[in-house]
């Protein structure tokens, strides 16, 4: 049970772990690191604190078994990513397991109640405070989320009272079914611990003896100005689970990694992705949607990620210019009707082009190439539209079946939304017309066409 | 940006009672506009209630041949939908003429109607203005007033109503579907909006926590032919300094139904009753179209800098006429919407 708990706990490490792997340019030894940091970290921390031997220490195969499951766990971490359910459940037992064993152990060096317990929380959310530490992220504990250490207090608080009514045996059980209990249902109701606030207190007397020192009253911030007056997650009826906290957690796939983030609800679709995520490749050029340079496909459309808040798009695919050669294999896959995308295929993807990029290179469609990677989603989504029949302000005849001739007029106009201050705008019309003709030639209707195309994409004679 | 809290609304009871309880809560669609008055501070809630996502995201037929716009349709979703291509191309047009490709993914049908203002004056916390902080004072007169209101603004604002499918949506006499906390009811859309008067605070006459669930369109008379034409700054990307929606059904020789509104002249979409007045049962020419827009600008009392906005308004509206009256089998003489047609004779 010992070695199942700590090899589980490496395993969550490493998976956490490798999200940031790419942008934190962590190795194997990192990963390794991180498992034995929340695979026995919460142990040692417990062990140290009751100046006992660290259990960890006391036979070869904790050290080991943390260094496996970590490297298991990085393998497999798609896998695990996709399993959220089993792993959370799995968690909550493992986390159960820590604080029975964590508040026995207290309780058995003889230390009162109330340390009993915050040992058995330490040996539980220890180690992921380390980790924590050593990726330099967020500790997330301290933050308004899971309901991990009240899960953890309650299992603690449990394994004392019953132990005094029976046995110890019992009381573990007890513990690890309370623990177990709580976390799940904080997982399935969307519990949350409640924000920190300040007691808005008035600002009256001292107002008037510091009055006329030059000091403008008025601009002083409320004290509650950040601490939100925020009714009960009860009281949001038919509300989702992240009702009411200005964190959310959201998760979203990004050039076909899940990523999973907490973020303020202030945040914008390219925030997350720049200063959350390290995907650069969109561009922050005015940050009101004038520009496009932050132009993505969102579930297959363009959109203006600056404008989009990144918690309303909870679960949505978003491809970057990065994603784009990997979307176009993808789709060449599909039109050979094998759709698998196997490794091989993706990382050939990774290291080729989107016709489009290879057209901008070919024509010189750019200068600065700052509102490159807009110009190209943007054109990406854009070939989608026209693929799926959509007219547009210039097109000659509104209710023409299938898709607009392209001529520079219409692609002038449907690329409106993405300036170049360089003015490589000639080039770029060259080089979409020059994609679009290609892809029309090989009548290649794109696979992410808009959702309720007038008739769904497919097939067609090509129009120039 | 002020912090504030999110939640996603599982149905329209639940995203009203939300609001209901919470007067600094707001309804959130496609952001294109809240996201971006809540970066400049116009806009403060202090909860987001998303309704981007409730199951109004069709447009269906209605029993007489008619149309129910979802309010969470996508623009792009509804400029593309076959059946207003076919049968109101004003409103395709209209939102085809909106904003950028990238815009129109994001903004809904209900969005769009409640957009708000982009006077400069009203966007810049910094500035008085008396439709953001009532009772500031409204510097635009003396200021930048370029692409202001010539049509019914008062002494507190002078502000337009930016929307171009709101414009096609009074000119086909839309109705718009509103659930509330005093329960459902339809709103015209041309009484959806108000004159600023002195409380310019207000766009429209939808109370606080009142929800827009669909647009209803009528059918248009066998005969009909509409149409949008929208004049601007650049050739695409730009509001509208003016713009015309028209509907037009030529019978025996006669206009028998023609429904004019005009855009970017006022703080809502302008029905022009007067100039639908001069033209019903009149047979149509270029003559009477020039009189019946002259009455309709009568009343128009535009600001230094934007007088050009009359002729202007004139001619968009004599030209979008005459292109809906000639014979349709002889085709339009000018395919392109907007463009300088309308600018041929402004000074």
């Amino acid at each position: 049970v010992d070695l199942a708990a700590v090899g589980i706990g490496a395993v969550q490490g490493a998976v956490f772990g490798n999200r940031m792997a790419r942008e934190r340019h962590i190795d194997l030894v990192g990963i390794a690191s991180i498992g034995i940091a929340t695979g026995v970290g919460g142990g040692m921390l417990r062990d140290l604190l009751l100046e006992t031997q660290v259990a960890a220490l006391g036979s070869n195969r904790y050290l080991a078994t943390a260094v496996l499951a970590a490297l298991v766990g990085m393998l497999f971490a798609d896998l695990v990513n996709r399993m959220e359910l089993a792993v959370v459940a799995i968690d909550a037992a493992s986390l159960g397991i820590w604080a029975a064993v964590g508040t026995y152990k207290a309780n058995g060096f003889g230390l009162g109640v109330v340390p009993s317990v915050f040992v058995g929380v330490i040996a539980c959310t220890g180690g992921t405070i380390i980790r924590d530490l050593l990726l330099r992220t967020e500790v997330s504990v301290v933050r308004v989320g899971s309901f991990y250490s009240i899960a953890a207090l309650g299992g603690s608080t449990t394994f004392l009272a019953v132990e005094r009514l029976s046995d110890s045996a019992t009381a573990a059980v007890a513990a690890i079914l309370v623990t177990f209990g709580l976390r799940m249902l904080a997982y399935f109701f969307g519990w949350r611990t409640p924000r920190s606030r300040a007691l808005p207190i008035p600002h009256g007397g001292a107002k008037d003896k510091h009055e006329d020192k030059g000091k403008d009253h008025r601009q002083q911030p409320p004290v509650t100005g950040t601490a939100l007056a925020c009714p009960s997650s009860r009281g949001y009826a038919g509300a989702r689970k992240e009702a009411c906290w200005m964190d959310a957690r959201i998760s979203l796939r990004v050039d076909g990694l899940v990523r999973d983030v907490i973020v303020d609800t202030r945040t914008s679709l390219l925030d997350l992705l720049r200063e959350h995520l390290g995907v650069t490749g969109p561009k922050k050029g005015c940050d009101q949607g004038q520009c496009g340079a932050c132009t993505v496909l969102l579930d297959g459309r363009r959109v203006n990620s600056c404008l989009a808040l990144a918690v309303a798009y909870d679960g949505g695919e978003v491809a970057t210019v990065s994603g784009l050669a990997a979307l176009a294999q993808a789709q060449a896959g599909a039109h050979d009707g094998d759709g698998d995308r196997d490794g091989d295929r993706d990382s050939e993807a990774a290291a080729a082009l989107h016709p489009l990029q290879r057209a901008f290179i070919r024509h010189d469609a750019f200068q600065c190439g700052y509102c490159t990677p807009g110009q190209l989603c943007s054109a990406v989504g854009m070939l989608a539209e026209v693929a799926a029949g959509w007219p547009s302000v210039v097109s000659a005849d509104l209710c023409a079946p299938g898709p607009a001739a392209l001529d520079e007029a219409e692609i002038r106009e449907r690329m409106s939304g993405n300036l170049c201050r360089c003015g490589a705008y000639a080039n770029i019309v060259l080089a979409i017309a020059e994609a679009a003709a290609s892809s029309n030639s090989s009548s290649n209707a794109p696979g992410n066409a808009p959702a309720n195309a007038p008739d769904g994409g497919g097939a067609r004679e090509a129009v120039r | 940006v002020r912090p504030f809290d999110y939640t996603r609304a599982q149905d329209a009871e639940s995203a009203i009672r939300l609001l209901e309880r919470n007067p600094s809560a707001v309804f959130l669609g496609g952001g294109t506009n809240l996201v971006d008055l809540m970066r400049l501070g116009v806009t403060t809630p202090e909860l987001v209630v998303d309704v981007a996502r409730l199951p109004y995201d069709r447009v269906e037929p209605l029993p007489g041949g008619g149309l129910r716009i979802g309010a969470t349709v996508r623009n792009s979703d509804l400029a593309a939908d076959p059946a207003v291509r076919a049968r109101y191309p004003v409103l395709a047009q209209a939102l085809l003429a909106g904003a950028s490709g990238q815009f129109r993914n994001l903004a809904t049908t209900g969005g769009n109607l409640l957009q708000r203002t982009r006077c400069a004056y009203f966007q810049d916390v910094a500035l008085p203005c008396n439709k953001r902080a009532p009772g500031s004072g409204c510097p635009a007169r003396d200021g930048y007033h370029t692409n202001l209101a010539i049509l019914g603004a008062s002494p507190a604002c002078v502000a337009t109503h930016p929307s171009d499918m709101a414009v096609a949506l009074a000119a086909l006499d839309a109705v718009v579907q509103v659930e509330g906390p005093g329960g459902p009811r339809a709103v015209r859309l041309r009484d959806l909006h108000r004159l600023p008067g002195d409380d310019p605070s207000r766009d429209t006459v939808l109370d606080h926590g009142e929800l827009i669930t669909a647009v209803d369109l009528s059918p248009l008379p066998d005969g009909a032919r509409s149409r949008y034409r929208k004049v601007r700054d650049r050739a695409s990307f730009a509001f509208a300094l003016v713009s015309v929606a028209a509907v037009v059904e030529v019978a025996g020789g006669v206009l028998q139904d023609v429904r004019i509104a005009l855009g970017g002249v006022a703080h809502k979409p302008w029905r022009a009753e007067r100039a639908e007045e001069v033209l019903r049962g009149a047979p149509p020419s270029e003559e009477r179209f020039r009189q019946a827009a002259e009455a309709e600008l009568a009343a128009a009392a535009p600001l230094r800098d934007n007088a050009f906005k009359v002729p202007l308004a004139r001619n968009v509206m004599v030209r979008t006429l005459l292109d809906l009256a000639e014979d349709p089998a002889e085709g339009p003489a000018d395919s392109q919407a907007g463009g300088p047609a309308g600018n041929g004779e402004a000074p």
